[in-house]
């Protein structure tokens, strides 16, 4: 018990220390206190500083990249812990219901056919187009049953991974190298702009989860049970699925895909702390971000080039996973 | 009061009726068994109760109120459902499951409060199972696993208590272990209690009203004594049966061509 406390409080402490960290690491030297100095000075903005390198490069490069990331990682997060409730699966990423095939096919359709609009635009139209269509197919006499919904994820995925590969074979080599570059995922487009907007839209999507979590425990008991206890299954998954939705398509037109962190933040966590949902969110939201930020520094600095970090996910998750799977899977799937 | 009136039901598309006319009553205080075979229409009957299926025709009240009508969260202040044993995605504690009986007390934005915790400790502690609070529910037998759902039923605080054939998965011990703490929960705390049962031998010992349901009918309802017989048994099951005596109360002894003893015995 008190074990878990300090497990938690080091967990939300997490992404302050891994962001000051990832601040002063890069190309460029600049000292861990004079980061914080900066820092300091920066959010006084009374007190006049002389413009300098070090902190055109921390306030306007760095920071915006560092809390684009946190703000990812949280999103991917807690919407995998958020499918994985309401799907009863702690297999379930946040990208079952075809969303990043959906975002996919936007950002193509983007590069290819209309330069004018940002790319993240589209990207969000069809992200939450492709999880409109799952739910409807999925829905038969006005009922949606689980299954049904996560084979429709499935169907959706396919089409829009097909119509992502017509675009990719029509335009030319030069937009074909964008398309695939946002792909793969990366954080090197941050801006303070976009560091706004996606806060703003992940704070609206996350209050709802935050204050539903608890009935994510009753609801991945069963549909059946959970409405025997006096939960209105179908609407709190309408509101869980809208919110994640939102939330997972705003990361995903800010960064592109990138893939396995809604798995392996909200695992480690619940190895942690357990699986109850009043605990579960809140720290898979800290360790999302601290995740997110770490994985992010590392593909910023281990070779000369900004690796996207969409790579480095995936090759941490890969192996994270064979281990889980070696080391016990029945304890870690929690059967 | 719980009243079952004229209750029946079929799936949407299906010509026939699953369960037809059912009428009967439940008393506070009392267990009310439903024992039936296999395909009898005992689980359709306990889902339409439930409220998890809405019947076409007739209706269950309590108290004279209509309950098919209700909402899940106001029909989960009246009704608590104990759920055949099964086993959770997630590994949670044996009193987060508990807790979750308070589903239908806690509002839709906030998580469970100190009365909350509280009730669910006092449920934990009238089944007797604290020494298993906090560990976890993928972690202990079955026979603890169906106590912990009942523990979470009587979290729940309602009048009515339905429980889905608790003895399903449980062996000798524990089947008696589970029934005797059921009845003494209910008589205590005057419940009006409905379960499902497959053994006629346990319904006999732990029931004070028994309801026989075949082909989606109801043949009979009473006093175990009267009901469970061998007559009706026969006509249900298609099976002879006898029925043996032993300090006052009925045993039921199915009739076996050869018994495995006659060959061992010498």
């Amino acid at each position: 018990m008190k074990t878990k406390t300090i497990a938690g409080i080091v967990i939300i402490l997490s992404p302050l220390v891994v962001g000051w960290v990832a601040l002063f690491i890069g190309a460029y030297d600049i000292s861990p206190l004079r980061v914080l100095s900066l820092l300091v000075q920066g959010i006084t903005p009374f007190i006049p500083t002389p413009d300098s390198p070090e902190k055109a490069i921390i306030l306007d490069i760095r920071l915006p990249r560092v809390l684009l990331a946190g703000l990812v990682g949280i999103a991917l997060s807690v919407t995998g812990v958020t499918f994985q409730g309401i799907f009863r699966n702690p297999l379930v990423d946040p990208f079952i219901l075809g969303i990043s095939a959906g975002a996919a096919f936007g950002c193509a359709l983007s590069v290819g056919f209309l330069p004018q609009l940002p790319i993240q635009i589209m990207a969000f139209v069809f992200g939450i187009a492709a999880v409109v269509l799952a739910y409807s197919i999925a829905r038969t006499q006005g009922e949606i049953s689980r299954l049904p919904l996560i084979l429709s994820g499935v169907i959706i995925s396919a089409f829009f991974t097909a119509m992502v590969s017509i675009v990719k074979f029509m335009v030319d080599p030069m937009k074909l190298q964008n398309i695939v570059y946002w792909l793969m995922g990366s954080f090197s487009l941050a801006t303070w702009r976009l560091v706004w907007i996606v806060a703003i839209v992940l704070t609206i999507s996350l209050v709802p989860i935050y204050l539903m979590r608890w009935r994510l425990n009753v609801i991945s008991m069963g549909e059946d049970e959970a409405k025997a206890m006096g939960i209105n299954v179908k609407r709190d998954r309408i509101i869980f699925i809208g919110a994640s939705t939102l939330a997972v398509s705003i990361a995903v037109s800010a960064s592109g895909i990138i893939g396995w962190v809604g798995l392996m933040v909200p695992h480690l966590i619940r190895m942690i702390v357990g699986p109850d949902h009043r605990r579960l969110v809140p720290l898979s939201m800290a360790g999302g971000a601290a995740f997110m930020i770490v994985a992010d520094t590392i593909a910023r600095n281990l070779t000369n080039y900004d690796i996207p970090v969409g790579i480095i996910t995936a090759i941490t998750g890969a192996p994270f996973f064979v281990y889980l799977m070696k080391r016990g899977g029945k304890e870690s799937w929690g059967k | 009061m719980l009243r079952i009136d004229n209750l029946s039901f079929k799936h949407t598309g299906s010509a026939s009726e699953v369960i037809s006319g059912f009428t009967f009553s439940a008393e506070a205080g009392a267990i009310t068994t439903i024992l039936g075979p296999n395909g009898s229409g005992k689980t359709t009957l306990f889902r339409c109760i439930a409220g998890l299926w809405k019947p076409q025709r007739g209706n269950v009240s309590f108290r004279k109120s209509d309950m098919t009508r209700l909402s899940a969260h106001e029909r989960a202040r009246l009704l608590a459902v104990v759920p055949q044993d099964h086993e959770p995605p997630f590994p949670y504690s044996v009193f987060d499951i508990v807790l979750m009986g308070r589903a239908g007390h806690v509002a839709m934005f906030s998580a469970p409060s100190e009365h909350d915790i509280s009730a669910a400790h006092a449920a934990i502690v009238s089944v007797g199972i604290e020494h298993l609070s906090e560990r976890p529910y993928t972690k202990i037998s079955g026979g603890e696993r169906q106590l912990v759902l009942i523990a979470r039923a009587l979290a729940q605080e309602t009048p009515i208590l339905i429980l889905d054939e608790p003895t399903s998965h449980l062996d000798f011990r524990n089947q008696i272990i589970v029934l005797e703490k059921v009845r003494s929960i209910v008589t205590e705390k005057g419940l009006t209690a409905l379960m499902t049962l497959h053994d006629p031998n346990l319904a006999l010992l732990f029931s004070h009203q028994v309801v026989l349901i075949n082909e989606g009918h109801l043949i009979a309802s009473g006093k175990p004594q009267q009901v469970v017989t061998a007559e009706h048994l026969q006509a249900m099951y298609g099976i002879p049966v006898t029925v043996v005596r032993n300090n006052g109360t009925g045993f039921i002894c199915p009739q076996v061509t050869s018994t495995v003893g006659q060959y061992t015995n010498d």
